[in-house]
C-alpha cells in the first residue's frame, strides 16, 4: 500500500498485513427495492486471522459489528465512505461480559478504480505507549471527584468577594469574582475535554454514562503541525517564554482542534510546571490566574531546516537555549520537532525547564496528579486521551538539557519530505 | 513556637492565620474575616510555620492539599511542638477514616459560608480561652503561693520563678481577649484564700 492508501488494487488483497475486506454494491437488494448495501465479497487471511470466518454477502456494517466495532463508529452509508476514502479511529470491544475492555482500529474505506466497489481495511494501532496505563481509565467517580474538588476554591473565592463587593462597594473585588469564574470556567473545560476524549469503554463500563458520549475522533484532517503549535501558543499564558517550532515538519493527519487542545496542554504544562521553583507566590499567580506580569510577550519562532530566526534565541531546533531564569516562564524555551528521519514517525514538545522526575513519570498522565494544588492535574491526561484517540503512543522524558520532553510517534502524516 | 510572646494589650482581637498555598483563596478567608479578627495570611506549609514560630496565633485555618509541606505536614508539626493554639482545617478534601488520627480541633470543607466560618472560630477562640484561663490559674496559684511565703529579693532572681511569672501574664492576656466576659471567672479565682491563715 502507498502513502495515500488508495492503491489497494495494486497488490493482492492477500499480501496486505491488515485485515482487510473486499466489498461490493448488493445489486439484489437493489432489484428488491431496498436501499443499495454494500456487502462483503471476500476477505484476506489477515482478517480471517484476526477475526474469524465471514460469509460472502453479509453486510459491511453486519461483519463490522460481528467483529466488535462500535455501532456508533460504523458508517452509516458505506458507499458514501469507501468512495470518498474515508478514515475513522473506532473501537472494537473484546473480551467477555463483566470483563471488556476496548482496543482502538483505524478503519478506512478505499474505492475501486471503477466505483462498482472497494475495499474496507481495519488497522490494529499502537497500544497506548510503552507502559500499561491502568488508571489512565476516567469515570464519573474521578470526574465528580476532580470537579469536587477543584471546584470548591474558586468557588469559595468567588462567593466571598461577590459578598465583599456588595457590601464594601468595591469594584476590585469584582475582579476577584471574574477570575475566580475563569478558573472555573477553565476546570470545566478541561473535564469536558477529558470526557470527550474518554474511549467508550471507560464510560461504559465504568461511569454508565450513554454511550453516545463517546465517538470516534474524525481524523481526515490534514493539519500543519506548526501552524496549529503556533495557534496554541496564542492561547496559553506564556509570559516570556518562546516557541521553537521547526518548519519542516510535513502536514499531519489530525484532528485540529483536538491537536491544538494537546499542544495546549503540553505549552501550559512547560510553563506551570517547567519554569520555577515550587510553591513560589509569582508562580502561582502563574498557574492560577494567568501571571500578574505586565502583558505577555511570548516569543514564537520557526525554525527553517532547523535555523531558528533571529527572534529565536541562538540554540538550534533540537536543541533550545537553557532558561537563564527562573521566574514565570522568562527564559523557558518550548521546541515542536519532528521524531525520527524522513518520514518522520511522529513529533515531540519538549523544554528546557526543571523536568519531571524519572520516577513521577509513571504517573503524570492520570487524571488528577498535579504538583500542585490549584492545577487540575488534568491537562497531561487530556493530552493523553487525545494521543488515545488519535491513535498515537505518548512518551514521556526528559529533554537533553534536562527540561521534559513529550514524544508522540505513530502520526500519519500526510505527505513525505 | 511563639509561646509566651504575645504581649498584645488586652483589648487586642483574637489573631488568626489563613493558611493556604492558593493566594486568592487564602486573601479571599482573610476578607471574610477581617472585621472580627487580626489575620495574617501564609500561602503555603511552611510560610505558615515560619509566621507560626515568630508570632502567637490563636486560630490557624488550614489547607490540607499544598505542595511540599502539606497541611496534614504542618498539623503534625504543630502537634510535635505543642503548639498552643487551634487548629481548623479548611479544604477541599473530603475527610476519610484517615481523619481519626489527625490532631485538627475542627473540620471544614470548601466552601464555607462566612458565617460558619466565623462561628468556628469564635467556638474555637472561646475554647482556647477557657483552656488559656485554666492555664493561667494554674501557673498562677504556684506564684501566688511563692509570694505569699517568700520576699520579693529571693524571687527576684530565680529564674523559674520569673518563667512562671511571664506566662502567667501572656495566659491571662489570652484568656481575657478570647473569652467574651472573662471578668467572673477572674473573679472567682481571685476571691479564693490560698493563703495560711
Amino acid at each position: 500500500m502507498t502513502d495515500d492508501g488508495t492503491d489497494v488494487q495494486a497488490i493482492s488483497l492477500q499480501e496486505l498485513p491488515s485485515p482487510v475486506c473486499h466489498v461490493a454494491w448488493d445489486s439484489e437488494a437493489e432489484r428488491c427495492g431496498a436501499d443499495e448495501q454494500a456487502v462483503v465479497t471476500t476477505v484476506n487471511d489477515s482478517f480471517e486471522s484476526a477475526f474469524g470466518p465471514i460469509t460472502a454477502g453479509t453486510s459491511v456494517v453486519e461483519t463490522l459489528r460481528s467483529v466488535g466495532i462500535e455501532s456508533e463508529a460504523i458508517p452509516s452509508d458505506v458507499g458514501e465512505f469507501v468512495d470518498s476514502n474515508e478514515r475513522r479511529l473506532v473501537q472494537r470491544s473484546i473480551g467477555q461480559a463483566g470483563d471488556r475492555a476496548t482496543e482502538p482500529y483505524l478503519l478506512r474505506g478505499i474505492s475501486s478504480d471503477d466505483r462498482t466497489g472497494g475495499y474496507v481495511v481495519l488497522t490494529s494501532l499502537p497500544a497506548r505507549g510503552p507502559r500499561p496505563r491502568p488508571s489512565s481509565n476516567v469515570g464519573l467517580d474521578d470526574v465528580a471527584s476532580i470537579i469536587s474538588h477543584d471546584l470548591r476554591n474558586p468557588l469559595d473565592v468567588a462567593k466571598a468577594r461577590l459578598r465583599a463587593g456588595r457590601e464594601l462597594d468595591e469594584d476590585e473585588q469584582f475582579d476577584h469574582v471574574a477570575r475566580a469564574h475563569e478558573r472555573m470556567e477553565r476546570i470545566i473545560d478541561d473535564v469536558l475535554t477529558l470526557a470527550d476524549t474518554a474511549s467508550a469503554a471507560t464510560f461504559d463500563s465504568a461511569s454508565n454514562a450513554p454511550a453516545e458520549r463517546t465517538r470516534a475522533v474524525e481524523i481526515d484532517d490534514t493539519v500543519h503541525l506548526g501552524d496549529v503549535a503556533s495557534a496554541a501558543w496564542d492561547t496559553v499564558e506564556t509570559d516570556e517564554a518562546s516557541l521553537h517550532t521547526v518548519a519542516d515538519l510535513p502536514p499531519a493527519v489530525a484532528d485540529e482542534d483536538r491537536l491544538q487542545r494537546l499542544f495546549e496542554n503540553l505549552f501550559r504544562n512547560a510553563i506551570e510546571h517547567g519554569s520555577t521553583a515550587p510553591g513560589s507566590p509569582t508562580r502561582r499567580d502563574a498557574e492560577e490566574y494567568g501571571s500578574t506580569s505586565p502583558p505577555v510577550d511570548s516569543q514564537h519562532t520557526v525554525a527553517e531546516d532547523g535555523a531558528n530566526s533571529s527572534r529565536a534565541a541562538t540554540a538550534d531546533a533540537d536543541r533550545p537555549p537553557a532558561a537563564e531564569n527562573t521566574t514565570d516562564g522568562a527564559g523557558l524555551s518550548v521546541t515542536v520537532g519532528r521524531l525520527g528521519g524522513d518520514p518522520p514517525v511522529g513529533f515531540y514538545v519538549a523544554d528546557d525547564g526543571r523536568g519531571i522526575p524519572a520516577d513521577e513519570r509513571e504517573r503524570v498522565f492520570d487524571p488528577g496528579v498535579s504538583s500542585t494544588d490549584h492545577g487540575t492535574g488534568l491537562g497531561l491526561a487530556i493530552v493523553d486521551r487525545i494521543a488515545a484517540r488519535h491513535g498515537w503512543s505518548l512518551t514521556v522524558t526528559g529533554a537533553d538539557d534536562g527540561g521534559a520532553r513529550f514524544e508522540i510517534d505513530g502520526v500519519e502524516f500526510a505527505t513525505t519530505s | 513556637m511563639a509561646e509566651d510572646r504575645d504581649d498584645r494589650p488586652e483589648g487586642a482581637r483574637p489573631r488568626a492565620l489563613v493558611v493556604d498555598d492558593e493566594r486568592e483563596v487564602a486573601d479571599a478567608y482573610a476578607l471574610r474575616l477581617r472585621e472580627l479578627y487580626d489575620v495574617e495570611t501564609a500561602y503555603g506549609g511552611d510560610a505558615a510555620l515560619e509566621a507560626i514560630d515568630e508570632e502567637t496565633f490563636d486560630v490557624v485555618l488550614l489547607d490540607r492539599h499544598m505542595p511540599r509541606t502539606s497541611g496534614d505536614d504542618v498539623l503534625a508539626t504543630l502537634e510535635e511542638s505543642d503548639f498552643p493554639g487551634r487548629v481548623v482545617m479548611v479544604t477541599a478534601i473530603d475527610p476519610g477514616f484517615d481523619v481519626i488520627d489527625m490532631p485538627f480541633d475542627d473540620y471544614l470543607c470548601k466552601p464555607v459560608d462566612r458565617e460558619d466560618l466565623r462561628a468556628a472560630i469564635d467556638q474555637q477562640c472561646e475554647i482556647l480561652g477557657h483552656e488559656m484561663m485554666g492555664e493561667y490559674f494554674g501557673i498562677e496559684a504556684k506564684r501566688r503561693v511563692i509570694v505569699a511565703e517568700l520576699p520579693e529579693s529571693e524571687r527576684a532572681d530565680h529564674e523559674e520563678y520569673r518563667t512562671i511569672e511571664r506566662r502567667a501574664k501572656e495566659r491571662r492576656r489570652r484568656a481575657q481577649r478570647l473569652l467574651d466576659d472573662p471578668a467572673e471567672l477572674l473573679d472567682s479565682f481571685d476571691g479564693i484564700d490560698r493563703e495560711r491563715n
